[in-house]
């Protein structure tokens, strides 16, 4: 029961008070780059979610009988971002032969989630926080419904903005991360919320 | 790149005309993310600024060796261990500094800025333009960070280089700016204010561009991503020109 | 077939290879540096938490393991706790020093994710100076900090992060309580 409530309060905090995008600054380049439409934003993050479950399953047994076991740690980034890319091009492999249309919707992103740091972010704070598997797992899950509810919400916005009479000098990039940061905003008003039910 | 374009060009198109943060749009999170204050900003932008000359080093001089096929996967090791390298050296010398950047400090190893030079320069030329590439790229980069942990940490937090005597191994704690240093505007080194000072600072880069005559800056998500060859998304985001890429 | 496969493959293993023997080699001269600067903040943190003592050593009671600090004239000054919290950022730790009769002498934050300008705070000085002198129960108020009452003022929109030291420590002084089997000073 105890175990429960603490996996259901890091959940709800990965989504809303420690939001990968909102408040911890991961994976900026897609939030900014694949956004303007709500499928790619949608098939985007969909497939991070994957990878960051995937990759914290792979690299915690990795992590902890191999690097940990042996003092090896300082080779964790190297290892870490390596089975990274390895996973995104192995399940890029198997979903073109085997499902194609799964790849055609999700595979196109695959490539470029190996630089993206919310993944090597998530694997990377699971290992400084000290969480064991189960704990990992949903962090690395909480953080990627967070990633998926940013982009969505984030798509909604920017299709409104499309329409906006946008001051000049603010055109373009500019007014979309002033948009962002208004959406970063409401987000703070979940401070104290996930401690208010479970503390 | 066949025609030889002069050092001092290459080191300076960095700094301001190819800016990596502010006209390339690269190396977001970190730009976000580090600069609540000038000390990490600074931090930030030298460690990334080290592993980002060594990187261009070492990636030029194996530029003939290391196969087409496994490029991406070379570059990502050699670029991870100079940042695991970084990464110790921190924890060894400049505690405080470790403290300060946490997880952003592995992280260096996917700023896009790193492999996106790897890719776009390195890989096609000489060593020494390379580590010239490199500086004026990593210069470009801690100025635009600079700048951003300046206008923050003045409002959000009514001092300026404070903890900066860390870095240095003194006890230099930096300026306090009046009445703000009592009255700070936190809400600008929360999250919020990150986003909004960015964008402030890239309206007013943007400008100055315009009235040089160079186009603004836009994040056409492929032309400096380094991923951009093997990625299949360009069809799906707008302004992403297949030929661009290749070129 | 064997330039396609095997000379990439060989030549990705050897990179691999001299990478990792560049990090083995800067691992083991930085290595004891960064333990030797680990030891020195350890004992840096235990003589001001507890700094009328000057000789320290560990020892575990009922599961609750803490430091016992002894003077010159090797006479019990205090034990210190170090006791981890969830704060707002992810785990807080906190070392505590407690005296003979169960009052706070001071503490130190060792690990804190908090946010720059608002939970950072409590790494000042002045905020952590707050505890001194309190015993077990120790409550958080948003507006007085009245040592009489056994109040901490909460950093101001930090509230969290104020919960989540006054907790650590209230584990601490409750982490007093089993290895000298008394209530302390109430």
């Amino acid at each position: 029961m105890e175990l429960t409530k603490g996996l259901i309060a890091l959940f709800l905090t990965m989504i809303l008070t420690q939001n990968f995008i909102l408040a911890k600054f991961l994976g900026i380049c897609p939030f900014l780059g694949v956004s303007k439409k709500l499928d790619t934003a949608l098939g985007m993050s969909l497939a991070v979610i994957f990878v960051m479950a995937l990759s914290t399953a792979v690299t915690y047994p990795i992590n902890k009988y191999i690097l940990v076991a042996n003092n090896l740690e300082y080779l964790q980034t190297i290892v870490f971002i390596l089975v990274i890319a390895a996973l995104v091009q192995m399940v890029e492999i198997v979903l073109k032969k085997y499902i194609p249309a799964l790849y055609n919707s999700l595979g196109i992103y695959l490539p470029l989630i190996t630089t993206n740091c919310a993944v090597l972010g998530v694997v990377t704070l699971n290992v400084d926080n000290g969480y064991d598997f189960i704990h990992s797992l949903i962090c690395s899950l909480g953080g990627g419904v967070g990633f998926l509810v940013a982009m969505v919400m984030f798509a909604g916005v920017r299709s409104r903005l499309e329409s906006c009479d946008v001051p000049k000098f603010l055109k373009g990039l500019p007014i979309t991360l002033i948009a962002a940061s208004l959406v970063s905003v409401s987000f703070l008003g979940f401070a104290g919320l996930v401690e208010g039910i479970f503390g | 790149m066949a025609e030889k374009k002069s050092l001092g060009k290459e080191f300076s198109k960095g700094i301001i005309i190819e800016n990596p943060v502010l006209r390339l749009v690269l190396g977001t999170c970190p730009t976000l993310a580090t600069t609540t204050s000038v000390t990490s900003a600074i931090g930030m932008g030298i460690s990334a600024s080290i592993v980002l000359i060594c990187s261009n080093i070492a990636i030029s001089a194996l530029r003939k060796v290391i196969p087409a096929k496994v490029r991406i996967p070379a570059y990502i090791v050699v670029i991870a261990s100079f940042v695991t390298i970084v990464q110790m050296l921190v924890k060894a010398f400049v505690p405080v500094l470790n403290e300060q950047l946490g997880v952003y400090l592995p992280l260096i190893v996917v700023n896009c800025i790193i492999l996106g030079r790897a890719e776009a320069f390195a890989s096609k030329n000489g060593v020494l333009a390379s580590a010239v590439d490199g500086l004026g790229m990593g210069i470009g980069f801690t100025a635009a960070l600079f700048v951003m942990g300046t206008i923050r940490e003045i409002l959000g937090a009514g001092t300026f280089l404070a903890g900066f005597g860390g870095l240095i191994g003194n006890n230099f704690d930096g300026f306090s700016i009046p009445f703000l240093n009592s009255n700070p505007i936190l809400i600008f080194i929360l999250a919020p204010g990150g986003f909004f000072v960015f964008g402030l600072v890239m309206a007013l880069a943007n400008k100055l561009a315009e009235s040089k005559g160079k186009p603004k800056a836009e994040l056409k998500g492929c032309e400096n991503c380094p991923m951009a060859k093997i990625c299949n998304v360009r069809d799906k985001v707008e302004g992403c020109d297949k030929k661009e890429v290749e070129a | 077939m064997i330039k396609k496969i095997v000379i990439p493959a060989v030549s990705l293993f050897v990179i691999c290879l001299v990478c990792t023997l560049l990090l083995a080699f800067v691992n083991q001269k930085t290595a004891p540096k960064i333990e030797e600067l680990a030891i020195q903040t350890e004992t840096e943190s235990r003589a001001k938490v507890l700094s009328s003592a000057s000789t320290f050593e560990e020892g575990k009671k009922d599961g609750v393991s803490f430091v016992t600090g002894y003077n010159d004239a090797k006479e019990v000054q205090g034990y210190i706790f170090v006791t981890t919290t969830k704060s707002y950022g992810g785990d807080l730790q906190v070392m505590t020093g407690v005296d003979a009769e169960g009052k706070v002498t001071g503490i130190e934050i060792l690990e804190i994710s908090d946010t720059a300008g608002l939970g950072m705070k409590a790494t000042t000085q002045e905020f952590k100076d707050r505890f001194v002198g309190l015993v077990n129960g120790i409550i958080v108020d948003k507006n007085t900090g009245d040592p009489e009452k056994n109040q901490v003022q909460a950093l101001t929109g930090a509230t969290i992060t104020s919960n989540a030291v006054a907790k650590a420590v209230n584990e601490a002084l409750a982490g007093y309580e089993t290895v000298t089997g008394n209530g302390g000073a109430n």
